[in-house]
C-alpha cells in the first residue's frame, strides 16, 4: 500500500484563489521524494496540509490525503494528534524556533514518548538517550540536560530529528531542514537523514529550494510552481534533461563557473512568481516563459504522465533540450 | 594608485565575561578599483563583523583601515566622506528598508543627509539611479511592502549607489532571494560594476555565487583569513584543508557524491579558540606541530595560505 497518497488537493482561504491546486503526489516506504520550488509555490503548505497544521484561515477545499490508505484530511484534531508522532513526524527549517527554549532537550524528547507511548519517566529517558545516540550526538547522556541555546545549530537540528523519530513514524516530512545551517553542517545532516531513512525504511518527503540538495537525497523530484506541480520524475532524469521550461530555467539560473574566467551571464527568469490572487489564466508560468504561445494563454495545460512516471504540465515541453 | 580599501591587521575584540571574543582577529587585505573580493566562511567566522568595521557601523579595536588612501576619522564630516565612498547592501530586503517611507524617499535620503542638491535635483537623481537598477517611476511612488523581494533588493542597491560610492559591501545580498531572482540581481551587480567601475566586497555563504562573481576569494575561519587568492585558482587548486572541506561540502547539482569526505564537528568558540592553528580540531591532516604554533599566511603559488602543511601532500 502506498504510504502517502495526495490526490488532487486544493488548499486556500476560500472558494477562489487557491494557494495549492490540482496537487497529486505519492511517497512510498523507503523512498525519498524531493519537493522543490521557489518561495510561494505552495510546498510548505503542502507539508502543513499533510500534518493537519494549516493556519486557521486556510483549509483543504478539495481532494484527499491518504496515509497508509486512511483518509486524514478531514480527521478531527484529536485523531490527527495521535497520527502526528506515531505515523508521521516533521522537521522544520529553524531548529531554534522548533524547540522550546525553557525545556531541556531531554524533557522535550521524553514528553513525546510519555504522551504517545505512555512510557514511565525512566523508560522514556532511556529511549531518549537511545535516540540522541541514533542521531549521533556525542556525549548524549550529558546533552540530555542541555537547553537548546547551549547547542550549535547542527546539534539542535539533530535533536529535532530525534523528536520526529521518537515514536518510529513511517513518514518523515522535512521542510528545508538544512537551509539555516552552514554548508559543512548541512552535509552532516543530509548524510544522517539518508542513513536513518534507510535503516528505518522511512518514507521521506524532503522540501527544499536547493537543487543540489535534492540531487543528493532524493529518488524522485516533484517541481512546483505557483501552487501546482509542473514536472515530476526520477531525480537524475529530471535534472539532467528537464522538460518543463521552468525546471530548465531554475537549473540554468544557478551560477556555474566564474564570470571573470569567462562564464556566461546568468540565464535569469524574467519577472517574479505571481501572488495566488494574481495568477493568470491558462498556464501560470506563461508570463515568464520563453516558449509561451497563444495556446498557453487560452488553455491551462494538464499534468501529462508517461508510463515511466515522468510527468510534465506544459503544452510545448522541451525534449532532450531541443525544442519539440 | 591607492587601492579602494586597505586593512592592516584589523581587529575587533569584544570584552566578555569569559574573556576577549576575537570576532575579527588581524585581517590584512586590499581591494583594487573595479575588483570584487569574495569573502566566505561559516557563520560566526567574523565576515559580517569585518564588513561592519569597513563601513563604519562598528569601530575596530586594533589595526588600521584606509579608504582611497585616507584613514577615516570619527567627526561628522569624515563620516559623511566615508559614506560617500563606501556603502552597504544587507541580506534582508525587508529589514533594510523603512516600511513607512516611499521608495523615492528611501533613495533620496542619503543625498539629503549629505546635504547634496535641491529637492528637485535629488528627485532627478533618484529617478536616474532607479532606472539604472531596473525600477520604473511607478516603483518610486510605492512603499516597500508593495514590492517583491527582488524589487526591494533593487531599491537597496539604488539607495547604496545614489551617493556614487567606489566600494559596495554586499553582505549576503542575494541570499534571501529565490534562484530566478537571484540571477537577475547578480547580473545587475555585474552590469553596474562594468558601467561605474565599482569595487565589491561580496560576502556570502553560497560558494557557487562567490566563485561566479568574484575576482579574488578570501576564506575566513575564526576571525582570520586562512586562504586568499585569485578566485578560480583558490577554487580549483584549493590548498587549505578548510577551503577544501567547504567546497567539497557543497551539494553538487550535477551528480550524487555519496562518498565525499565530510568535515565533522562545529566551529569552536571565538572566546576560547584552540591553541596554535584554530582549525586543527577539525582538520584531517593536523599534526602535533599544529597545536604548538599558529600558521601565518604565506605565499604558495598565486595565493596565500595559513597552514603548515598545505603544500605537503
Amino acid at each position: 500500500m502506498t504510504l502517502l497518497h495526495i490526490d488532487n488537493l486544493r488548499v486556500g482561504p476560500g472558494r477562489s484563489a487557491p494557494i495549492v491546486e490540482e496537487l497529486t503526489l505519492t511517497v512510498e516506504r523507503g523512498e525519498t521524494v524531493g519537493l522543490v520550488g521557489e518561495s510561494g509555490c505552495g510546498k510548505s503548505l503542502t507539508a502543513l496540509s499533510i500534518m493537519g497544521l494549516l493556519p486557521e484561515n486556510l483549509r483543504v477545499r478539495q481532494g484527499r490525503i491518504l496515509l497508509e490508505g486512511q483518509e486524514i484530511q478531514s480527521l478531527p484534531q484529536r485523531k490527527l494528534r495521535h497520527l502526528r508522532g506515531e505515523k508521521m513526524g516533521m522537521i522544520f527549517q529553524e531548529p531554534l524556533t522548533a524547540l522550546n527554549p525553557v525545556m531541556t532537550v531531554g524533557s522535550q524528547i521524553t514528553e513525546v514518548l510519555r504522551t504517545h507511548r505512555g512510557l514511565s519517566a525512566n523508560a522514556a529517558r532511556a529511549r531518549a538517550l537511545e535516540l540522541l545516540t541514533l542521531v549521533k550526538i556525542p556525549d548524549a547522556e550529558a546533552r540530555l540536560n542541555d537547553y537548546p541555546h547551549q547547542m550549535s545549530g547542527g546539534m539542535r537540528q539533530r535533536v529535532v530529528i530525534a523528536i520526529a523519530l521518537a515514536c518510529s513514524p513511517s513518514l518523515l516530512i522535512a521542510d528545508e531542514p538544512t537551509t539555516a545551517l552552514d554548508v559543512t553542517v548541512q552535509a552532516q545532516i543530509l548524510r544522517l537523514l539518508k542513513q536513518l531513512q534507510q535503516e528505518e525504511n522511512l518514507g521521506l518527503l524532503f522540501i527544499t529550494h536547493d537543487l543540489g540538495v535534492v540531487r543528493q537525497v532524493a529518488d524522485r523530484i516533484v517541481v512546483m510552481y505557483a501552487g501546482s506541480v509542473v514536472e515530476e520524475g526520477r531525480v537524475d532524469a529530471v535534472l539532467d534533461a528537464p522538460r518543463h521550461p521552468y525546471t530548465a530555467g531554475l537549473i540554468a539560473a544557478r551560477p556555474q563557473g566564474s564570470f571573470a574566467a569567462g562564464a556566461p551571464r546568468l540565464a535569469d527568469i524574467a519577472g517574479s512568481v505571481p501572488a495566488p490572487e494574481a495568477r493568470p489564466d491558462g498556464c501560470v508560468f506563461r508570463a515568464r516563459c520563453p516558449r509561451a504561445q497563444s495556446r498557453c494563454e487560452a488553455e491551462r495545460p494538464a499534468l501529462v504522465r508517461a508510463p515511466t512516471g515522468r510527468a510534465t504540465r506544459c503544452h510545448f515541453p522541451l525534449t532532450e533540450g531541443v525544442p519539440a | 594608485m591607492n587601492p579602494v580599501l586597505r586593512t592592516e591587521a584589523l581587529e575587533l575584540h569584544h570584552a566578555t565575561a569569559r574573556g576577549a571574543l576575537r570576532a575579527v582577529d588581524g585581517i590584512t587585505l586590499e581591494i583594487a578599483k573595479g575588483e570584487t573580493l569574495g569573502l566566505v566562511g561559516e557563520s560566526g567566522c567574523g565576515k559580517s563583523t569585518l564588513a561592519r568595521c569597513i563601513v563604519g557601523i562598528q569601530n575596530p579595536t586594533g589595526g588600521t583601515l584606509s579608504i582611497e588612501g585616507v584613514h577615516p576619522g570619527t567627526s561628522r564630516a569624515t563620516r559623511l566622506e566615508r559614506a560617500r565612498n563606501v556603502q552597504m547592501i544587507f541580506q534582508d530586503p525587508w529589514g533594510a528598508l523603512n516600511p513607512r517611507l516611499s521608495v523615492e524617499r528611501i533613495i533620496t535620503e542619503p543625498l539629503q543627509v549629505a546635504g547634496i542638491g535641491t529637492r528637485a535635483e535629488r528627485r532627478a537623481a533618484a529617478l536616474a539611479i532607479a532606472q539604472k537598477v531596473g525600477l520604473s517611476p511607478y516603483h518610486l511612488e510605492r512603499l516597500p511592502h508593495e514590492l517583491s523581494g527582488g524589487q526591494r533588493q533593487r531599491v537597496s542597491i539604488a539607495r547604496a549607489l545614489v551617493l556614487n560610492p567606489n566600494l559596495l559591501v554586499c553582505d549576503e545580498a542575494v541570499s534571501a532571494l529565490d534562484v530566478s531572482v537571484q540571477a537577475q540581481v547578480l547580473n545587475l551587480l555585474l552590469d553596474l560594476q562594468k558601467e561605474l567601475g565599482l569595487s565589491y566586497l561580496f560576502i556570502s555563504h553560497d560558494l557557487a555565487v562567490v566563485r561566479y562573481i568574484a575576482n579574488r576569494i578570501a576564506v575566513m575561519y575564526l576571525g582570520r583569513i586562512v586562504e586568499i587568492g585569485p578566485a578560480e585558482d583558490v577554487w580549483i587548486h584549493r590548498l587549505h584543508p578548510y577551503t577544501q572541506a567547504l567546497i567539497n561540502a557543497i551539494p553538487d547539482e550535477a551528480a550524487r557524491q555519496d562518498d565525499a569526505p565530510i568535515l565533522e564537528g562545529d566551529v569552536p568558540s571565538p572566546v576560547n579558540p584552540p591553541s596554535g592553528c584554530p582549525f586543527r580540531t577539525r582538520c584531517p591532516i593536523a599534526r602535533t606541530e599544529c597545536a604548538e604554533s599558529r600558521p601565518e599566511l604565506r605565499r604558495v603559488g598565486t595565493h596565500e595560505v595559513a597552514c603548515h602543511f598545505a603544500d605537503a601532500g
